[in-house]
């Protein structure tokens, strides 16, 4: 195995980066907040991966979990409302050397960014997508999310929610060209680490839930599963994640799950009770959308003028000949 | 007077036939070889299509297989359609024979809508019909004697437009970053900042809007940007100028013509050599300037390493990695070019790192009866066409193909691999198209020469491993386990009665095609066969004392083109030549581990060892009822069960309870805790809490902590400065934490 002469130059150059140097500003962040725990996983794998900051971007849309990009000092763009995953997708399609990673929350991405979400699956672009779903609108202080439980009251549905949840892991499985989905929950840090971390190193569209306490709109709303491990169910497989000794001690509810096995995943994240825990579902094998259609070659801005001046000119109305006074010029 | 048996043995010791005794065998074919001999009648794999889409060379009988199996019915309702599509392969496969070329489109139209005699079937199929309309651009090729050199260019062309379309896309990315690392910086230099530069920048009609000079001057009256050094300006323009005015690859990948680029096809090693030698400074340049692109891009380029790196950058610098985009070379060449200056160029080759194919067309293997070898100049005879395979893979750093045209269709997938490598590659096929066997179709006698020995198809693969196991492939021999392939000659006597005779197809046999070996041949009459005369490969394998000579006769079945059977007597001359064959052989099994000599030395020793153990063993063992003494196994799967089992994880014991301490790697960094009290608990360096001084908070504050703490896993344990005010109720809180 040789290296090339850029690929030992850049070695001989590299700098290696500490965990603070992906902090950006101090979190605004209410205590307690599962995004906080999101946060610090996000930033160690930047720091195990020795991500290059210049070189790793965070895409989010709105609210509360669309802020990360703020806290991390690598190149971000929060976005629009519902658009981080066409954004990313941009990012990515023109740039596929850098590593974007998306951040949205359960009202930008299965609500208001549905559609884009739904393709984003089919597309399959190599992105690592962070879905922090807490189940409610905290940023604009307490609404029903399309994924808050039925009967939650709050100030939409002061007589509490008329509808079933939407269960954005089932949704997702069922999506053509799904390549890997994970779920998580904000309270157990080794698991968000190691799921997300799964989820960076599968090269397809990586779809991560992390079921995450709000402790302002909805104190104590996951006590029930935080405060009892068997009710946490951990799905542990090499293809997976393998949880630590000192995990497995504490979360006892295990069961191997391949996650080549889609009907066996759909099956398991049907159920809400125990959480099913880990990496459902990865299939190595799906095309990436920025593969399939990657172009032949680049072009700059001089080929790029030019093809718009050729396509203006079909618009461009030219007398039949010159002899005739053909209008319309 | 009639030959009798003496005659055979004279004619085997001194190699003289007396013509009107024994007869010449010139109008025989081996009986094992006389089946096949109207081969345009059979379905082989021959005609290939050579296409433009993977895997770019294939037979025609695989192309109609999957066309039918794609398109056909199942059952009966098929079979019609099956039959048609057989009989166009089939005409096709004799339009070619008779020496018809083209695309498979125009062929297979020619057959299938020409007009259609009674009873021929009817309804002839078209290939947009079977689902195939993509293979119909695809050239046919039949086995004559260029097809080895079309068929490696064919694989070769396909692999560098790959690689060059890759080179060209990075080469483009790197020329638009750089490109956009100037324009980038010159906008923000107080020349971009310049009036006429804003100007220039707007769109037509909103001109009118701007003024641009007092744009140009808040522009100006603000802090000048960190611009680029003129260094690095240089820098990148070099770069530029490298990558623009390159000529490794084509401009634009549509320019079949690769006008402006070099060319990579050469009739000659020494040119193709000479043209390596002088584009090298070019390619260390090109080298350079898109390691400085990827670096400048990358934000890897260290002025204060790398400028010193790349002053001194050379020829020595340039890794394997860095060649992998250039294209490689490709030298066709006919074991008639071998002069000893291109005999020498091949060998420099071979023995290099240049990525350079050469493929080598044998048209002799056996080259002329009783010529000595001599030690200098240029072998007359087949000797390099016979031994350059074997030499190259001595070189031991090239890729090394050795096979026949007739088994270029199962070697497809090796010979690509081989025009892929990022090294040295030689492709040396025997053609079968020869003079010296008039009669036989080349697709014949390039088969025989494989079933013979004479040309053993082997791959040399220095890529695939560090053990010869890996490296070498002695495939796809016939019966490679064995000396000779062994077959079965049946036929019927005078009184109709049905003979088999088990015969080995040998290197005796491939000679009998060859006329110039036609003395070293002789007709055996009837009456002449006796219990003396033996399969020739018998006598080749065997070790014959000199007593033995004259006793025993040589003699292989051949068959004339109406069928009837012959047994042909060969001389010791021939059975001489015949041996040096099959020590060749031998050798090649022994490198594909086959009968290896080293092995068999040291199971035998081995065991004679373990036989001494087991009888010493015997020797010593008091008087009693005995075990049976065994072959010792291998341990096996209960050995393998206890090398995998998990071991028990040791899990670290939880401190004492009267101890305050956190669960540091259950913490989701909710700031609770850090919040309450900075100093007593701080952030590790996987930002997760642990108690960082305890000293520097109350016990009260510890508690407030465990009971904020949003997973619970801050345990108080007892207060240590006992003096603190409302102890008891703190403990008791604590205690419904614990």
């Amino acid at each position: 195995m040789t290296l090339s002469v850029t690929e030992c130059l850049l070695a001989a150059s590299r700098e290696h980066h500490d965990l603070d140097d992906y902090a950006g500003e101090l979190s605004r962040w209410c205590t307690g907040c599962g995004d906080n725990a999101i946060l610090a996983a996000l930033q160690r794998i930047c720091r195990d991966e020795q991500l290059a900051p210049e070189r790793t971007v965070f895409v989010s849309g709105i609210g509360c979990s669309s802020r990360l990009p703020h806290y991390m000092k690598t190149y971000g763009f929060h976005g629009l409302h519902g658009r981080a995953l066409p954004v990313a997708e941009g990012i990515k399609i023109r740039r596929p050397d850098l590593d974007v990673f998306v951040n949205t929350g359960d009202g930008d991405c299965c609500a208001i960014g549905t559609a884009h979400w739904i393709h984003a699956i089919r597309y399959n672009m190599n992105l690592t997508v962070v879905m922090h779903d807490n189940e409610v609108y905290g940023l604009t202080k307490n609404q029903t999310s399309p994924t808050s439980p039925r009967h939650l009251t709050s100030n939409t549905t002061p007589r509490g929610a008329y509808l079933e949840a939407l269960d954005p892991v089932s949704t997702t499985l069922a999506v053509t060209n799904v390549s890997f989905v994970a779920q998580c929950v904000d309270w157990i840090p080794e698991l968000v680490h190691d799921v997300i971390s799964a989820g960076f190193h599968h090269k397809g569209f990586s779809f991560i839930r992390i079921l995450q306490r709000c402790p302002e709109y909805l104190d104590g709303h996951f006590d029930q599963w935080k405060s009892d491990p068997e009710r946490i169910l951990l799905l542990r497989h090499e293809d997976g994640v393998e949880p630590s000794p000192e995990l497995s001690r504490i979360y006892r509810n295990q069961i191997v799950h391949d996650p080549a096995d889609l009907r066996r995943a759909q099956e398991i994240a049907s159920d809400r009770d125990p959480i099913p825990v880990g990496v459902l579902y990865r299939n190595d094998d799906v095309p990436c959308y920025e593969d399939t259609r990657r172009a032949d070659r680049h072009y700059g801005p001089a080929e790029i003028g030019q093809a718009l001046e050729a396509e203006f000119d079909r618009f461009a109305i030219r007398p039949a000949n010159n002899n005739h006074d053909g209008g319309g010029r | 007077m009639k030959a009798d048996v003496d005659d055979l043995a004279r004619f085997h010791l001194v190699g003289h036939r007396v013509e009107t005794e024994l007869p010449a065998a010139t109008q025989l074919l081996p009986a094992l070889l006389a089946p096949y001999r109207d081969l345009p009648a059979l379905r082989y794999d021959y005609p290939l299509v050579l296409s433009d889409e993977s895997p770019f060379v294939e037979p025609l009988a695989d192309v109609t297989n999957r066309a039918l199996q794609e398109s056909a019915p199942r059952g009966r309702d098929g079979e019609r359609l099956r039959q048609n599509v057989l009989r166009i392969e089939a005409e096709i496969r004799r339009r070619m024979a008779d020496g018809r070329r083209g695309s498979l489109g125009e062929l297979w139209d020619a057959v299938a809508l020409r007009p259609q005699a009674d009873g021929d079937g009817g309804d002839m199929p078209t290939l947009s019909l079977l689902g195939a309309a993509s293979a119909a651009a695809g050239r046919l090729v039949d086995c004559d004697r260029d097809v080895a050199a079309e068929v490696v260019t064919h694989l070769w062309a396909a692999t560098e437009r790959a690689t060059a379309c890759a080179t060209r896309r990075r080469i483009d990315e790197l020329t638009l970053g750089l490109a956009g690392i100037l324009r980038a910086h010159d906008a923000r230099s107080d020349e971009g900042r310049e009036p006429q530069h804003l100007r220039a920048s707007l769109g037509g009609a909103d001109r009118a809007a701007f003024d641009f000079d007092a744009w140009s001057e808040i522009m100006r009256s603000a802090a000048t940007p960190p611009t680029i050094s003129d260094g690095r300006r240089r820098r990148i323009r070099s770069a530029l100028e490298v990558l623009r005015t390159q000529r490794f690859v084509p401009a634009d990948d549509d320019d079949v013509d690769r006008a402006g680029a070099y060319p990579f096809l050469f009739r000659s090693c020494v040119a193709a050599a000479a043209a390596y030698r002088e584009r090298m400074p070019a390619m260390v340049q090109l080298v350079k300037a898109l390691a400085i692109a990827e670096l400048e891009l990358r934000n890897g380029y260290r002025e204060s390493e790398s400028d010193a790196y790349f002053d001194s950058f050379d020829e020595s610098s340039l890794t394997a990695d860095d060649l992998d985009g250039f294209p490689s070379y490709l030298v066709c060449l006919t074991d008639a070019d071998l002069t000893a200056d291109e005999l020498a160029q091949v060998t420099r080759i071979l023995g290099s790192d240049a990525p350079i194919n050469v493929v080598v067309e044998v048209r002799d293997v056996l080259g002329e009866p009783g010529r000595r070898r001599p030690p200098n100049g240029r072998s007359p005879d087949a000797i390099i066409g016979r031994q350059l395979g074997r030499m190259a893979m001595g070189a031991g750093t090239a890729f090394v193909v050795q096979t026949a045209t007739s088994h270029i269709p199962r070697m497809i997938d090796r010979i690509h691999a081989g025009v892929t490598a990022a090294r040295p590659a030689l492709f040396s096929v025997f053609t079968g198209s020869t003079d010296h066997v008039p009669g036989l179709a080349p697709y014949l006698v390039a088969s025989a020469a494989v079933q013979s020995r004479a040309v053993p198809t082997f791959v040399f693969d220095p890529d695939a491993g560090s053990a010869w196991a890996d490296r070498f492939e002695l495939h796809p021999n016939p019966d490679v386990e064995n000396g000779w392939p062994a077959g079965t000659v049946r036929f019927e006597d005078a009184e109709m009665q049905r003979h088999t005779e088990p015969a080995a197809f040998s290197i005796v046999d491939f000679a009998a095609l060859d006329r110039r070996y036609a003395r070293h041949f002789a007709t055996a009459p009837p009456q002449t066969w006796h219990a003396g005369m033996q399969p020739a490969d018998h006598l080749v394998d065997a070790a014959l004392d000199t007593a033995e000579l004259g006793r025993q006769v040589p003699y292989v079945m051949m068959a004339t083109a109406d069928g009837v059977v012959h047994r042909v007597v060969v001389d010791r001359e021939l059975i001489r030549i015949a041996r040096e064959y099959g020590e060749t052989w031998r050798s090649l099994q022994e490198l594909a581990g086959i009968n290896n000599s080293h092995a068999i030395a040291l199971v035998a020793a081995e065991r004679t060892r373990w036989e001494q153990q087991v009888a010493d063993r015997e020797a010593t063992r008091p008087v009693e009822a005995a075990p049976p003494a065994t072959v010792p196994v291998d341990p096996g799967p209960a050995k393998a069960a206890a090398e995998t089992a998990v071991p028990d994880t040791p899990v670290p014991a939880a401190p004492a309870p009267d101890e305050p301490y956190i669960e540091t790697v259950r913490c989701t960094t909710c700031d609770e805790c850090t919040d309450i009290n900075p100093r007593m608990f701080a952030y590790d360096d996987n930002k997760q809490a642990y108690i960082a001084d305890l000293s520097a908070g109350t016990y009260r504050e510890m508690v407030e902590a465990a009971e904020a703490c949003q997973v619970a896993i801050i345990h108080p344990g007892l207060p240590w400065d006992r003096a603190e005010h409302g102890l008891d109720d703190l403990i008791a809180r604590a205690g419904a934490l614990a």
